[in-house]
């Protein structure tokens, strides 16, 4: 059951071959029986996926189902789900029940999926390895010993080693393909403002969007239509149609021009290049033309969000105080405000997100904000240019997703600009507001690595459906560990 | 992690080399301006239900250490 995917499941549930309710416990039982090795999920909702697969399977009876209904999903533990404990990976949040449900969480629950838990995530979504979460590291399916990727490790790895069908994850900087990459799934990030941020734990709230983790392009195709769409309570969503993804992703092959900057290939290893050249070949094959690129200022993508993010970070995790909710540190005789305010978060927080907090803090003071915080946005904008200016000859930009494929669990925890490194080739698109995806392109290794491709807003149709006919010519992302199948 | 914050801060300074001149600061990655919507109250009191995860709370008021001065 659990080697087939979102789409022929949603076949087989249509046709009865299977019932929600099976589908459900099937799942669960995986999640208890290999999910604590990987360390993916921070709560497991098993009451509640078996209720929702009750409902699930009444609604297919009657034929008030939809392409999702009785789907056991997971959700990363930054969307707000209501009476369900909502931790962000953090043990600032550890003690919080959300009193609502984030958009997403919603829109998927009506269309009947079932939630399997929530997945654990590094602290507050800021990392590229998982490995900054207050519930400890999540390990890759591939190889234990190795990082998932992150911040949306938890979900990469639940449906990497399919004991979840598929998962809900957010992309900052990187966060759902880099992860998607490294553990041999597919992510999609949206064009910014796609997705409701309603209920999403906000980071940094101008490059935030949620997105899927999924088996492939078409299952990816299939959760996208359920999540997308306006939503007046995110005052960043657009107002604009969602298309039929499920089916445009069907769509016959039309000729596409992809661009590639010969500049992502330097000082990239050789087999992650080959692999990724390799992928291009294949898509050149299924007629595509390739064409050479160049994104004069994307050098700049990392320093400028690495002052754009932790300076909204810093600005969002302020209202972490313990007044309210959250942490709230043991009373110390004497203290005052301000001591308490420190302690509940000096307690709080763990060492990333406070580096985070003090960078951001710092560029935004009096005397550094025009250096710093100012000069990132105009490189944002001429990055965002960069982009603009080659889709007026191209219909994607391609390139590796991760400069190498998975690494050691605290290989490079004491280096954060190593760390930060990790994110080089994905960055771009949140910057720029643009949808991206990564598929799975081949091994270095034993170790899966990714393509990726960038479109211009509000191209996901497009992006899927190119994803999807690589995918139907080639089964990288057929592949499941050997420990899981 | 004062050294590390230093190596923070010195990889984003070189952002400072690049000749931004005449560029446009990007607030907004799709260049949109804020949706503003009509001065309604729209939302319930659900204080209730919002403070069942308060560590504190009196009579609807959150407690906190007195401010001193």
């Amino acid at each position: 059951m659990h080697t087939r995917t979102l789409a022929q499941l949603a076949d087989d549930l249509r046709a009865r071959r299977v019932s929600a309710t099976e589908l459900a416990k099937h799942y669960l039982d995986r999640v208890e029986r290999l999910g604590s090795k990987l360390n993916a999920f921070i709560t497991v909702t098993a009451e509640q996926a078996l209720a929702q697969a009750t409902v699930a399977d009444r609604r297919l009876a009657s034929g008030d189902a939809t392409g999702l209904t009785g789907i056991p999903i997971a959700h990363k533990d930054i969307f707000c789900t209501a009476g369900v404990k909502t931790s962000c990976g953090s043990r600032m949040l550890d003690n919080f029940v959300s009193p609502y449900d984030a958009g997403v969480v919603e829109r998927l629950a009506n269309a009947g999926a079932v939630m399997l838990g929530k997945t654990n995530m590094d602290e507050f979504a800021m990392g590229s390895s998982n490995e900054t979460s207050f519930y400890g590291p999540v390990r890759n399916p591939w190889d234990h010993a190795l990082v998932p990727g992150g911040s949306s490790g938890g979900s990469a790895a639940a449906v990497a080693s399919r004991i979840a069908v598929a998962a809900t994850a957010t992309d900052t900087g990187g966060s759902i393909r880099q992860p998607a990459a490294l553990s041999g799934i597919t992510g999609l990030k949206p064009t910014y403002g796609r997705v409701s941020r309603y209920g999403m734990i906000a980071f940094a709230s101008s490059l935030d969007q949620a997105g899927v983790l999924t088996q492939t392009a078409e299952d990816a195709a299939l959760l996208l239509e359920a999540m997308a769409g306006f939503d007046e309570r995110d005052s960043t969503s657009l107002d604009e149609p969602v298309p039929r993804y499920s089916q445009l992703v069907h769509d016959k092959w039309d000729g596409v021009t992809i661009g590639v900057p010969e500049s992502f290939f330097d000082g990239l290893e050789s087999e992650n290049a080959a692999a990724v050249r390799s992928a291009l070949a294949e898509l050149e094959k299924l007629g595509a033309k390739l064409k050479s690129v160049e994104l004069k200022y994307i050098h700049l993508s990392v320093p400028a969000y690495y002052v754009v993010a932790p300076a909204e970070a810093s600005s969002n995790l302020s209202r972490f105080d313990g007044v309210r909710f959250g942490h709230r540190a043991e009373r110390g005789a004497g203290e005052d405000l301000t001591a308490f305010y420190m302690r509940n978060r000096g307690e709080g927080f763990g060492a990333e997100v406070k580096r985070r907090i003090l960078t951001g803090t710092y560029v935004l003071s009096a005397g550094y904000f025009d250096a710093y915080y100012l000069q990132a946005q105009k490189a944002r904008k001429l990055i965002s240019d960069d982009f603009a200016r080659a889709f007026r000859d191209v219909d994607f930009v391609a390139g590796p997703t991760s400069p190498t494929p998975a690494f050691g669990i605290g290989q490079k925890t004491d280096d954060p600009i190593a760390m930060y490194l990790n994110d080089v080739y994905t960055i771009g698109a949140n910057l720029a507001g643009l949808p991206a995806i990564s598929i799975p392109c081949g091994f270095v290794r034993n170790l899966p690595v990714g393509l990726h491709l960038v479109a211009p807003p509000l191209a996901e149709a497009r992006l899927l459906k190119v994803a999807h006919h690589f995918q139907r010519a080639t089964d990288w992302h057929a592949r499941v560990p050997p420990s899981y199948a | 992690m004062t050294a590390k914050l230093s190596s923070i801060v010195a990889m984003v300074d070189e952002l400072k080399a690049c000749d931004t001149t005449g560029v446009t600061p990007m607030a907004h990655p799709l260049e949109r301006a804020q949706r503003l919507r009509a001065d309604v109250v729209t939302e319930s009191d659900r204080h209730e239900l919002y403070q069942s995860n308060a560590p504190l709370v009196e009579r609807d008021l959150y407690l906190v250490p007195k401010v001193i001065e």
